[in-house]
C-alpha cells in the first residue's frame, strides 16, 4: 500500500508542477490544488499505514501498548485540508477577478506589476 | 507551581477580538478606526509587558488545553519571539494609524482594519509558538490575511501582483507542509523543544539535510532570499502604502524568524554544509537586491529591492551561527522591520504630496522646500538602512561584520560592506530624486525621459494633498524615533539580542521551559 501511495504522491506532484508551468491562470490554480493534495497524501503515507489498530487504550490499562495507528498525521491532514480549502476558495475568486479586470487568462500578458512604476 | 503567565497569549487574543469587533462594525468607518487603533495600542502594551516578563523570568510557556508538553501544542516566548512580537505590534499600530488618512474610503470600510488585525495575530502567533505544525498554521493565517490585504480594492497591477504572490506562497506552503510531514516521520515529534533533543539521536544525515533544505525553500520564498525574491518587488509596492508598510515590516521577517528558529534549533548544529550554503545565499541576496534597487525608478520598488537586499544581512547572521553573528542578525531584524516600514510610510506620504500615486521618482522633486519636515524624517530610516551611525542599522551591521571577521569569513564581510555602500548610493539617489532636485515644473523641457502615462495608472489622489499632521507624521515620527532610540541605546539592545542569540545556540533553557521540567 505504501508503494502505491508513494507513486500516487509522486504523480500528483508531477501533475501539479506540470500544470503550474503552463501559461494559463486556471491551470496554475489547478496545479496548486494538486500540489496541496500531494502534500496531504505525503503526510498520510509517512505517518505509517496500519490497519485494524485504532489508538484506543485497552480496558484496565493506563496507556497505549503494542502497535497502533498514529492519529497525529491524520489530525494534521484534517487541519491542512481545511486551510487548503480556504486558500483554494480565495484563489478561485481571485482568478475570476483577475480575468474580469485584465480580460486575459495568459500569465505572460500580466506585466503591469513589473513596469517602471511605484 | 508558578501561576501560568497568561500574558503570553495576549498578543494573539487581543488582535483576534479586535478583528471580530471590526467585523461587527462592518461598513462603519469611524467606529472601525477607533476599535482598530485601540486594539493595536493595547497590543503594543501587551507586547511590551510580555517582553518585560520574558526578560525578567526567562522563557515563558503556556500549554494550550493543559496537555503535557510534547503532545499538546505549546506557546513558548523567549527573548527573540517576545521582542519581535513587541516590534511587530508597534509597526502594526503605525500602519493602522497611517491608513486613516492614506487609504481610500472603500478599502478602509471593506475590511482593511479587520484583516490588518488578523495579520498581526498571525505574526504574533508565529513569533510565540513552540510547535512546528502550529507555526505552519500561523503562517497560513498570515498568508490568507496578506492575500486579502494585497488584493483589497484591486486595480490591474495590484491584482497581477497578487496572482504572483498567491501562486508562489501557495507553493511555499505546500513545501512547508510536506517538510513538516517528513520531519514528523523521521523525528517523531512536532514540538520544537522536544525535536531539538531528538534530532541529535536521529542518525540520517542525508534525510535530515533534505528536510532542512525543504524548510529552507519554504521559508526562503517567504523571506525573499536569493534566488526566490523576484515576486516581492512585483507585489509589495502595488497595494496602498499602509499595507506595504505592514508587509515590509512583518511578512519577510516572519519567514526569517522561522528560519532562525527551525534551522538554528534543529538543522545547523547537526550538519556542516549549512554555514557555507547560508552565507553564499546571504551574499547573493545582498548583491542581487541592491543591484535591483539601483536599477529602479519607482519609490516603492526601490524600497522593495532594498528590503530584499537587507534580508541578506539577517541570513548572514544565521549562516555565521556564532553568538555575535546571530545577535547582530536579531538586532538588525528589529531595526530593519522598523526602517522598511518607515520608508514605505514616507513613500506613501510622498505620493500624496506630489499627487503621483505611481511613485515614479522621475516626476518628483523639490519636496525639500514644500515638505521640509517629511524630508527631515526621511533621513532617519535612510541613514539607518545605509548603516550610518548613530542609527540602529549601523550597530547591527557592525555586529555582523565583527562576527564575520572573527570567524575569518572575509568575502561575506566584503559583500556586506559593498551592499551597505550600494544602499547608501540607493538612498542618496532617492533623496536627490524626491527631495533635492528641482520640481518637474521648474525643469527645462519638462521631465526628461518622462514615461508615457498609462491610462490605468492615473493618480488616485489630487496633487499636493495635505497630509494631516498628527495622523500623517506621528506614525513616521514614532518609528523613526524608535530606530534612533534603538541606535542610541545600542548597548542594552545588543545585550537583549545577545541573550536571544545564546538561547538559540544553546537552547537548554528553552527546552527545559518548554518541556515543563523543573528549572
Amino acid at each position: 500500500m505504501e508503494v502505491i501511495l508513494s507513486f500516487l504522491t509522486g504523480s500528483l506532484y508531477a501533475a501539479g508542477l506540470y500544470l503550474m508551468m503552463r501559461r494559463s491562470l486556471f491551470k496554475l490554480i489547478l496545479g496548486l490544488m494538486l500540489m496541496g493534495h500531494a502534500a496531504n497524501l505525503l503526510l498520510f503515507t509517512i505517518g505509517g499505514l496500519k490497519r485494524g489498530a485504532p489508538p484506543f487504550i485497552q480496558e484496565g490499562m493506563s496507556r497505549l501498548t503494542g502497535d497502533f495507528a498514529d492519529p497525529l498525521p491524520q489530525a494534521l491532514i484534517l487541519t491542512a485540508i481545511v486551510i487548503g480549502f480556504g486558500l483554494n476558495a480565495f484563489a478561485v475568486m481571485l482568478i475570476r477577478r483577475v480575468h474580469e479586470t485584465t480580460g486575459t487568462d495568459d500569465l505572460d500578458e500580466m506585466r503591469h506589476a513589473d513596469g517602471p512604476i511605484r | 507551581m508558578m501561576p501560568v503567565p497568561m500574558i503570553i497569549i495576549a498578543p494573539i487574543l487581543i488582535p483576534f477580538f479586535t478583528a471580530l469587533a471590526c467585523l461587527a462594525a462592518w461598513g462603519r468607518r469611524r467606529v472601525q478606526r477607533r476599535i482598530c487603533i485601540l486594539g493595536a495600542g493595547v497590543l503594543c502594551l501587551a507586547g511590551g509587558q510580555l517582553f518585560i516578563t520574558v526578560w525578567r523570568q526567562g522563557v515563558v510557556t503556556l500549554r494550550l488545553g493543559n496537555w503535557p508538553a510534547p503532545y499538546g501544542i505549546i506557546l513558548a516566548a523567549d527573548t527573540l519571539g517576545a521582542s519581535l512580537a513587541a516590534v511587530a505590534a508597534v509597526i502594526g499600530l503605525a500602519a493602522i494609524v497611517s491608513a486613516t488618512y492614506g487609504m481610500d474610503r472603500r478599502r478602509e470600510t471593506e475590511g482593511f482594519y479587520a484583516i490588518a488585525q488578523v495579520m498581526l495575530m498571525g505574526a504574533c502567533g508565529a513569533f510565540l509558538t513552540g510547535d512546528i505544525f502550529n507555526l505552519y498554521v500561523w503562517f497560513e493565517v498570515l498568508l490568507i490575511a496578506s492575500f486579502v490585504l494585497l488584493s483589497l480594492g484591486g486595480g490591474k497591477a495590484q491584482l497581477e501582483g497578487t496572482v504572483k504572490y498567491v501562486a508562489l506562497n501557495m507553493v511555499a506552503s505546500a513545501i512547508f507542509l510536506a517538510a513538516v510531514g517528513l520531519f514528523y516521520g523521521v523525528v517523531g515529534t512536532l514540538n520544537l523543544a522536544d525535536a531539538a533533543v531528538k534530532v541529535a539521536e536521529v542518525n540520517a544525515p542525508a534525510l535530515m539535510g533534505a528536510i532542512g533544505l525543504m524548510f529552507l525553500l519554504a521559508f526562503g520564498i517567504k523571506a525573499a532570499i536569493f534566488p526566490l525574491y523576484f515576486w516581492l518587488p512585483a507585489a509589495y509596492p502595488t497595494p496602498s502604502f499602509p499595507v506595504s508598510a505592514l508587509f515590509g515590516g512583518l511578512l519577510t521577517k516572519v519567514g526569517l524568524y522561522a528560519m532562525i528558529r527551525t534551522h538554528g534549533l534543529l538543522f545547523i548544529p547537526h550538519a556542516d554544509f549549512w554555514g557555507p550554503l547560508l552565507l553564499t545565499l546571504a551574499g547573493l541576496t545582498m548583491i542581487a537586491g541592491m543591484m535591483g534597487a539601483l536599477s529602479q525608478r519607482g519609490f516603492g520598488r526601490i524600497i522593495s529591492f532594498n528590503l530584499v537586499g537587507h534580508m541578506g544581512y539577517m541570513l548572514m547572521g544565521l549562516g555565521l551561527f556564532s553568538p555575535m553573528g546571530l545577535a547582530g542578525a536579531i538586532y538588525y531584524m528589529a531595526a530593519d522591520m522598523i526602517d522598511i516600514a518607515t520608508l514605505f510610510l514616507i513613500g506613501g506620504a510622498v505620493a500624496l504630496a506630489t499627487g503621483n500615486a505611481g511613485g515614479d521618482t522621475r516626476r518628483m522633486g523639490g519636496l525639500w522646500e514644500r515638505r521640509p519636515f517629511l524630508a527631515a524624517l526621511f533621513i532617519a530610516p535612510a541613514m539607518s538602512l545605509s548603516g550610518l551611525p548613530p542609527m540602529a542599522g549601523f550597530w547591527g551591521k557592525l555586529g555582523l561584520l565583527r562576527a564575520a571577521l572573527a570567524d575569518r569569513h572575509y568575502w561575506i564581510a566584503t559583500a556586506a560592506l559593498a551592499a551597505a555602500f550600494l544602499t547608501l548610493l540607493s538612498m542618496a539617489r532617492l533623496w536627490e530624486a524626491v527631495f533635492w532636485k528641482p520640481p518637474p515644473s521648474e525643469r527645462h523641457g519638462g521631465p526628461e525621459r518622462g514615461p508615457e502615462r498609462r491610462p490605468e495608472q492615473r493618480p488616485e489622489q489630487r496633487p499636493d494633498q495635505n497630509i494631516p499632521f498628527v495622523r500623517g507624521y506621528a506614525p513616521i515620527l514614532v518609528l523613526a524615533g524608535l530606530s534612533l532610540l534603538l541606535g542610541l541605546l545600542a548597548e542594552p539592545a545588543f545585550q537583549v539580542a545577545r541573550s536571544a542569540a545564546e538561547n538559540i545556540i544553546d537552547p537548554a533553557a528553552y527546552i527545559r521551559a518548554a518541556l515543563g521540567e523543573a528549572p
